[in-house]
C-alpha cells in the first residue's frame, strides 16, 4: 500500500510518503506563502526519491483543518486534483484528531482530553476526546468558542489534559487534576507513522468520487466579513 | 494541442478546453454572486472559501463539456497573476496537481493578458497588431497599446476607482443589488440621461488616465440635493444618466488615443464589455471614425478558463511554459515590457 500524507494545515507544512508502515521520505517546509511554490515540487520530489509516480498512490491522507491560512486551501485544492485524476481513495483528519493523535504519542493517558486550537481573536476551537483502547476517540462535537465556554465543557471533569497550542487561554479556568500542554505537534518520524496509521484505520479504502469532489476545509470560524454582516442584520 | 485553462483569480470559478488557441470546446463559469451579494461586492475570503469547494466540479464539467478524458489534456493554463491572491492559490494549486498528475506542461497566465486575448479568441486573425485595448471591469480600466501578444505599452489606467468598482457602488449606495454593473445597465435602458446633469472626469484632461471617484460622488450629492428638496427622481433615470457619463468617458478616451496612435483597431474586454451602453457607444464611433472595433462574446467578457487556456497556447508555442514551482502574484508587471498599472 503506498500512502501520501499532505497536511498544510499549520504553519508547518510536510508531506510524507509511506509503503505500508515504512516512511520512504519526508519534506517540512513553513510559512503560507511557500506552500503553493513548494507542495507540489515537493510531491514530485519524494515520489520521484522513491522511484514511484503519483499513478502509483493507493491511498492519500490529508487534514482538512480547522485552520484559516491559504496553505490549508493550497492542500486541499492540490490533494482533490491528485486524487480526482488518479483515482485515489481520500482520507480525512481535522486538527483535533491530529492534536489527540499527538498527545497519545507524548504518553498523555487522561481519561478525558481537551483539544484547544486558537483561532485567534480571543476564541478557541476546541474538542472533547476519551482514552479508548489504544488512543483518543472524538466523543464531543467540536466548537468555536470563548475560552470560558470550552471549559465549561470540561466543568466536572476531574482528570482532564487540556492540549494544544491554545491551551493557555484555559489557563485562567484551571481545576484540580486538570493538566495543560501547549504543545502543537511536531511532525516525526513516529508521529507520521501514527497518523498513517490512524488513516489507514479508519478511511475509505475504495475512491469516492463525490466525497473527493466535496472536500473542503474546516474552518476555525466564518470570514469576519460574516460576522460583520451578521451584527449589522442584528 | 487541447489546453485546460483555469481561471479564479476573483469570484468566479471557472475551466475551459480550448483545441490550438482558438475552438473553444468547453467554457464552464461557477458564479459566487449568491454568496457575495448580501455584502455589496465581492469579500475575498469568502471567494477563497467557494473556489475550493467549487474548482474540482468546475474542471470536471469541462472536461465532460468537451467531451475528453484527463489523459487527453495536453497542457494546463492557470492564472497565476494579479487579482486576490488567496484567490489565485487555489486554481494555482489545482493546475499544478493536474501537470503532476497527467505529465503535461503548466503555464502561469496574467488574468488581465487573458482578458486582452479573449477578443483574439473570438475574433482571430480580424484583430490585427497594433491595436488599442480598453480592458475593463471591476478590478481595473486600462488603456493598452497592444503591439503584440505579450507585448503591451501602458496608456491609461483609472487613478482611483475601475469602472466596474463605480458600478458596483452606485449600485449599492441605491440598494440595486449586486454585481451593479447588469442591474444599472438594464434600468438605464429604460431611463433619461439626461436626467441628472453628471460631469465627465478627466474627458479632455490631457493624457490617457481615467477618474471615476469623483462621479460616484455627484451621483450621490445630486440625490441628497433632490432629497432635500422633497424631488425623487426615477432610479431608472439615475442609472442612465450615471452610465451615460462612464460611457462617454470611456469612449471619449478610446477616441483621442485612437486619434493621436493613429490606431483603426480597437478592442475592449473585461467584464464592463458586456455593458449593452458601451457596446452600443463603441459601435456608433466605430462607424463614425472608420474604426474596426470588436468585444468578446457574453461569456468571455466575464472571468473565464477559456481567455486562459487560448493564451496559454500561444505562450507554449514561444516556449513560455512554468515549472511546478510556479507562484502566484496579486500584482504583476503586464507583457514583455513590463507594464505597471497600480
Amino acid at each position: 500500500m503506498k500512502h501520501l500524507i499532505v497536511d498544510t494545515s499549520t504553519r508547518q507544512n510536510w508531506i510524507a510518503l509511506f509503503e505500508d508502515d515504512q516512511l520512504c521520505g519526508c519534506l517540512h517546509f513553513e510559512d503560507k506563502q511557500s506552500c503553493l511554490i513548494n507542495l507540489t515540487p515537493g510531491i514530485r520530489q519524494l515520489l520521484d526519491n522513491a522511484g514511484w509516480n503519483i499513478q502509483q498512490i493507493d491511498r492519500c491522507s490529508t487534514v482538512i483543518g480547522p485552520g484559516a491560512w491559504s496553505s490549508l486551501r493550497i492542500g486541499l485544492a492540490t490533494v482533490k486534483l491528485l486524487c480526482i485524476t488518479n483515482r485515489i481513495a481520500l482520507t480525512t483528519l481535522t486538527s483535533s484528531e491530529i492534536v489527540a493523535g499527538y498527545a497519545y504519542l507524548m504518553g498523555v493517558t487522561s481519561p478525558t482530553l481537551l483539544t484547544v486550537l486558537d483561532a485567534g481573536g480571543g476564541k478557541v476551537y476546541s474538542a472533547v476526546f476519551a482514552w479508548h483502547q489504544e488512543g483518543y476517540q472524538l466523543v464531543g462535537a467540536d466548537a468555536w468558542e470563548p475560552p470560558s465556554a470550552a471549559a465549561l465543557r470540561a466543568v466536572d471533569v476531574s482528570d482532564l489534559t487540556i492540549i494544544g497550542n491554545g491551551a493557555q487561554l484555559l489557563e485562567p479556568y484551571k481545576q484540580t487534576g486538570w493538566q495543560i500542554i501547549c504543545q502543537q505537534p511536531q511532525a516525526d518520524s513516529r508521529y507520521l507513522r501514527y497518523i498513517a496509521q490512524c488513516t489507514l484505520k479508519n478511511g475509505p479504502i475504495t475512491y469516492d468520487h463525490e466525497a473527493v469532489l466535496s472536500l473542503k476545509p474546516l474552518y476555525v470560524q466564518p470570514s469576519s466579513a460574516e460576522i460583520e454582516f451578521k451584527v449589522q442584520v442584528t | 494541442m487541447r489546453i485546460l485553462g483555469i481561471e479564479s483569480s476573483c469570484d468566479d470559478t471557472a475551466a475551459a478546453v480550448v483545441v490550438d488557441g482558438r475552438h473553444i470546446l468547453s467554457n464552464v463559469i461557477s458564479s459566487q454572486i449568491k454568496e457575495h451579494a448580501p455584502f455589496g461586492g465581492v469579500v475575498p475570503e469568502i471567494a477563497a472559501r467557494k473556489h475550493v469547494e467549487s474548482i474540482g466540479e468546475v474542471i470536471e464539467k469541462a472536461l465532460t463539456d468537451a467531451g475528453l478524458s484527463y489523459n487527453q489534456i495536453d497542457a494546463i493554463g492557470v492564472t497565476a497573476r494579479h487579482g486576490l491572491l488567496r484567490s489565485i492559490v487555489v486554481g494555482a494549486a489545482a493546475g499544478k496537481a493536474l501537470a503532476l498528475s497527467l505529465n503535461v506542461p503548466l503555464v502561469g497566465i496574467h488574468h488581465i493578458e487573458g482578458h486582452i486575448y479573449s477578443n483574439i479568441l473570438e475574433h482571430g486573425d480580424a484583430i490585427r497588431f497594433p491595436h488599442l485595448c480598453l480592458t475593463v471591469s471591476g478590478g481595473h480600466t486600462l488603456l493598452l497599446l497592444v503591439h503584440a501578444l505579450d507585448h503591451y505599452e501602458l496608456l491609461g489606467r483609472a487613478l482611483d476607482d475601475a469602472a466596474g468598482e463605480v458600478y458596483d457602488k452606485i449600485a449599492r449606495y441605491l440598494d440595486l443589488g449586486f454585481p451593479g454593473g447588469p442591474i444599472i445597465d438594464k434600468l438605464a435602458l429604460e431611463g433619461n440621461a439626461a436626467a441628472l446633469d453628471l460631469p465627465r472626469p478627466m474627458l479632455h484632461d490631457p493624457g490617457f488616465d481615467f477618474s471615476f471617484s469623483g462621479l460616484k460622488t455627484a451621483v450621490v450629492r445630486q440625490i441628497e440635493k433632490l432629497q432635500r428638496a422633497s424631488t425623487s427622481i426615477p432610479l431608472a433615470d439615475v442609472a442612465a444618466s450615471f452610465q451615460q457619463a462612464v460611457v462617454d468617458v470611456l469612449i471619449g478616451r478610446i477616441l483621442r488615443a485612437a486619434t493621436v496612435y493613429n490606431l483603426s483597431t480597437v478592442t475592449v474586454c473585461g467584464g464592463v464589455a458586456a455593458n449593452r451602453g458601451l457596446r452600443s457607444a463603441l459601435a456608433k464611433l466605430a462607424e463614425s471614425h472608420s474604426i474596426q472595433a470588436f468585444y468578446p462574446p457574453l461569456p468571455l467578457c466575464t472571468d473565464n478558463g477559456a481567455m486562459i487556456a487560448g493564451l496559454a497556447y500561444h505562450k507554449i508555442m514561444t516556449g513560455a511554459v512554468s515549472d511546478l514551482r510556479l507562484d502566484a502574484q496579486a500584482n504583476a508587471p503586464l507583457g514583455i515590457s513590463g507594464v505597471t498599472y497600480k
